[in-house]
């Protein structure tokens, strides 16, 4: 049964169908392509910036360790699989223990930060770890502290500059460059490129990414 | 008008980009439309413009980045002929809309605007530049008019990249392939969407590479703090030179609200004639599923805010005069940011005002006059300031600030978030694992000849192809999802057979042909480019 028997099961009173007033649409094959490799058979984590408040983690397990771990008679700690972040800059860790299922991982993260992380099985207060990933670092998000001693300029004079550039430090610190700015953007030509005569309306509303809603979950938390 | 001592400079940046899109198994094929349209309504609007200039004796300096899929499609003796068929068909229906318009007179100047503009292009396709596109750049870089640098081999969006040898792969196959087109070497870079990565630079150093280019926050939240803010480049330690973008005059072109292709008076995108048009009428010339599509004749000027159905008929004169009205705005405004930057500086300055290319006629139908007229205004109507190359204005200033630009794109939200999201964030597993293992294949096999070198060249091919930033970007904005996922895993499918079947002598000569002949980008390639053992 699909989800509309279920409600026309439920219709307190019959109502009268029109014929609809076009087409329906049918079925189109989609072809996406070959299907990928479910794995490669590696023990691999990978680390990638979004921007300066998140990363994503990737990982790949070849499926021995676990299997050995969880092969282990009457033992007491089931395996976890356990993510180890470690904020390299500040010398700290945080951990997180994710279902088997899930092959990555975003966290919240500080600007101008260097990350590494690992995973591996944790069993009680034993873990044994796996695979370790590149080491990345987030971009900074604000104007730096940092004055060229050959090159220095009084603050006003920076300022001045700023604006002249149409640069609004507040409002882009706030937010985004392209985003908050409403501007038409290149992304938005491109779309118009490969829209194939898809009606958006771009140059009249300026908004294209508002519907990008990635930051729903908490720190840390998988995101669907 | 005498521009020997200007005060400043503007730097126009055109960005030409289209992913590779070839299908030589189907007769048409409607991604291939991508590459059509773009060469007629910008590609040749901008060699037809840049002609005329030189050809009334004005002096002018733009920069282009010609991206080295485009480069490649636009040298393909298939694609060559697919758009002679393409602007043959549309020629003839330009010639019908001529007549059923005769009577209509809200349209009939239009219709023959748009005979007359399609015509010619066919007149500067196949009569004036052989059919080659890029030969016609080519000719303006050499003329001195032009300063045409490169981009990463297929448009690979770097700071998602894990390893140096991929990076430097997309680096050193765009700067071989563009040798190969234009007869030297790039002096300059546009790293796909402005993705930069700290260490980036160091790649393009060693591939002889100048200069490239950030978003504004690139350079601004770099360290040291960047003396002339956005107004002078900074050098990274490397020696290359990043110039930014200058956001007052990214937004008075790009802006929503405020940006000139949002004037009333111009053509209205949207309203075309392949959803118009009476459905048998133009059935012929739309693609053999009949669906309606796009076809690049376009009656109606965008009004202001009403719907589509209420839009007002277009006038070709009131919109070019808009243009020419545009064009003396944009030049104002640049002459007072120059005659102040240039008071409170001690150098002069350089305005870098970057944008797609295929936003002028595609987009903004209008664009290519707009150009037209604004190179011609500072070439006569004033003396402030001066069009300048980035190259230009390095061979000025040689000595320039040292600083570490930041991480930074120019895509919505500033950073990697259009090319690395919930929807798209999966293709990485599969293509960082194809990095590893072609770095892999390189190691193992260091003088392979014969079939197993073709073969490695071939996997080459597959991984540039996968990694084309195109792809994430299509899954992010909802568009034509189904073929960028066909062809990301296709070129995966195809480099993983490729990985599997070489170290096993197992290498299907046939199959290996067929898909030489399919994906058939960068006959020059040499896989040994990724050969190293070093990760980002």
């Amino acid at each position: 049964m699909t989800s509309s028997d279920s409600v026309s099961n439920f219709s307190s009173k019959p109502e009268r169908v029109e014929e609809p007033k076009h087409e329906a649409p049918r079925e189109v094959f989609m072809d996406e392509g070959p299907p990928l490799p479910p794995r490669y058979g590696v023990d691999k984590i990978r680390l990638h910036v979004q921007d300066p408040h998140t990363i994503c983690a990737q990982w790949e397990l070849s499926g021995g360790a676990i299997d050995a771990a969880r092969s282990i008679p009457h033992n007491p700690h089931p395996p976890v699989l356990r993510l180890e972040l470690t904020d390299l800059t500040r010398g700290r860790s945080i951990t997180a223990d994710v279902t088997s299922y899930t092959d990555n991982w975003w966290f919240k993260t500080i600007p101008d930060t260097e990350y590494k992380i690992r995973v591996g099985l944790a069993m009680g207060e034993h873990v044994r770890w796996i695979a370790e990933s590149n080491i990345i670092r987030t971009p900074r998000n604000a104007i730096s502290d940092v004055l060229d001693v050959q090159w220095m300029m009084v603050s006003e004079r920076f300022r001045e500059l700023l604006k002249i550039a149409g640069f609004d430090e507040k409002r882009y610190l706030q937010s985004t460059m392209a985003g908050s700015m409403g501007l038409v953007s290149h992304v938005q030509i491109r779309e118009a490129l490969f829209s194939g005569g898809i009606f958006s309306g771009i140059l009249l509303s300026g908004q294209v990414f508002g519907s990008l809603n990635l930051f729903g979950g908490a720190s840390g938390q998988n995101r669907p | 008008m005498n521009n020997a001592n200007p005060s400043g400079y503007l730097a126009l940046v055109l960005h030409a980009h289209l992913p590779y899109v070839r299908h030589p198994e189907h007769e048409r094929f409607l991604e291939e439309d991508w590459l059509s349209e773009a060469i007629s309504e910008t590609y040749i609007p901008l060699v037809q413009v840049f002609d005329n200039l030189l050809k009334d004796g004005v002096r002018f300096r733009i920069t282009m980045t010609i991206s080295p899929p485009l480069t490649e499609m636009f040298a393909d003796p298939l694609l060559q002929n697919r758009y002679l068929d393409h602007i043959n068909r549309l020629v003839d229906l330009c010639r019908k809309e001529v007549e059923r318009t005769r009577h209509m007179p809200e349209f009939r100047d239009t219709a023959q605007m748009y005979l007359n503009h399609f015509s010619a292009a066919r007149d500067v396709f196949a009569n004036q530049y052989g059919k080659n596109i890029a030969a016609a750049f080519r000719k303006f870089q050499d003329a001195g008019v032009l300063e045409i640098i490169t981009c990463a081999a297929t448009h690979g969006f770097l700071p998602l990249m894990v390893r140096k040898e991929v990076k430097r792969a997309q680096a050193g196959v765009a700067v071989r392939n563009y040798a190969k087109h234009f007869g030297r070497k790039p002096r300059g870079i546009w790293l796909p969407e402005c993705g930069y990565t700290p260490g980036d630079d160091e790649l393009l150093h060693e591939q002889g590479i100048n200069y490239f280019f950030l978003d504004t926050h690139g350079v601004l939240f770099g360290a040291p703090r960047p003396k002339y803010g956005v107004f002078a480049p900074v050098f990274c330690k490397s020696g290359v030179a990043a110039f930014a973008r200058d956001v007052e005059s990214s937004k008075q072109v790009w802006s929503a609200r405020e940006g000139y292709p949002g004037d009333a008076n111009y053509r209205e995108f949207y309203r075309d004639l392949g959803y118009d048009g009476d459905h048998n009428y133009i059935k012929p010339y739309l693609h053999p599923d009949g669906v309606r599509r796009n076809l690049g004749i376009k009656y109606y000027k965008i009004t202001g805010g009403v719907d589509l159905a209420e839009k007002q008929p277009y006038n070709v004169r009131a919109a070019l005069e808009k243009a020419a009205e545009h064009a003396g705005n944009f030049m104002f405004n640049r002459e007072q940011q120059v005659r102040y930057l240039a008071s409170i500086m001690d150098r002069k300055p350089i305005i870098v005002a970057p944008y797609d290319a295929e936003l002028f006629g595609h987009w903004w139908f209008e664009g290519p006059m707009f150009l037209n007229y604004l190179i011609r205004k500072i070439s006569f109507d004033q003396s402030t300031m001066k069009l300048a190359t980035c190259g230009d204005y390095l061979d000025e200033y040689r000595t320039n600030q040292v600083q570490q630009p930041t991480m930074s794109t120019w895509g919505a939200g500033g950073y990697n978030l259009v090319w690395i999201n919930s929807s798209n964030q999966w293709l990485y597993k599969h293509m960082n694992e194809a990095e590893d293992r072609m770095v892999e294949l390189a190691n193992r096999f260091p003088k392979a000849d014969g079939l197993v070198r073709r073969a490695l060249n071939q996997a080459a091919r597959e991984l540039l192809l996968a990694q084309s930033s195109d792809w994430a970007f299509i899954i992010t904005t909802n568009t034509m999802v189904p073929y960028a996922k066909k062809r990301f895993s296709e070129h995966i499918a195809r480099f993983t057979k490729l990985y599997e079947d070489i170290p096993g002598d197992k290498i299907d000569e046939n199959w290996l042909r067929e898909i030489e002949a399919k994906d058939n980008i960068f006959n020059e390639i040499d896989y040994t480019i990724y050969a190293g053992g070093d990760r980002a």
